[in-house]
């Protein structure tokens, strides 16, 4: 299971994103039911569409999450506790709520976290001072 | 498996081979079309609808604050 943050969802959306754009489709498209949104990530894409002009393509992708091509999701109150945990630890990193439910859902859940935030999500320590597990390693983003 | 029932057609040619493949499977020609369709893979519906910045998708935080400055 993937828990995505915003950073992929956009490079799939943006084509003008070259190589990144066709890394990010082509493999939400091959996980499609096996990826996680947070519900925090969705607005977080919806007001970056809209705030960006792209109206039309916001209510697209919303569409399609209504068909359920991935799963939308809420934090779980555990998750969300877990959360907010981070935020209070990693304040002075400036975490945000995105973030902070992406990796207490990735961690509760087993599965992985997909983002472009490395200097975020490196930064986090989880269990026993574990990484968050990344699908995507920082080296192996590719360039436009 | 609950099913739909839909009305297609086909080209006389792709009908044809359709039947033949069913046929030598021993299903109906409704169970291999699925079978078929089920083989294409899924495409992402919001993939490449908009085209911007080469980085949008790196300066989320960024850009966000600016929208909501």
């Amino acid at each position: 299971m993937i828990v995505v943050d915003t950073g992929p969802l956009v490079s799939a959306l943006n084509r003008g994103e070259g190589r990144r754009h066709r890394f990010a489709a082509e493999l939400l498209s091959a996980a499609m039911t096996n990826v996680v949104i947070p519900w925090p990530v969705f607005t977080e894409v919806d007001l970056l569409l809209r705030g960006r002009g792209h109206a039309k393509a916001a209510t697209t992708f919303e569409a399609a999450l209504v068909e359920g091509v991935h799963r939308l999701e809420p934090p779980t109150s555990a998750e969300l506790g877990q959360a907010v945990a981070l935020l209070e630890r990693y304040q002075d990193l400036g975490l945000d709520l995105p973030d902070a439910v992406t990796i207490s859902m990735a961690v509760a859940r087993g599965g992985w976290a997909w983002t472009w935030d490395y200097r975020h999500f490196r930064a986090v320590t989880v269990e026993r001072g574990r990484g968050v597990p990344l699908l995507v390693a920082e080296d192996e983003l590719p360039e436009p | 498996m609950t099913s739909v029932r839909r009305t297609i057609s086909l080209p006389p040619h792709v009908a044809a081979r359709i039947e033949r493949a069913a046929r030598q499977r021993g299903v109906s020609f409704s169970a291999a079309v699925a079978d078929l369709a089920s083989r294409v893979p899924e495409e992402l519906p919001y993939a490449g609808l908009v085209e911007d910045d080469e980085d949008l998708s790196l300066r989320v935080e960024e850009v966000l604050t600016r929208l909501a400055g």
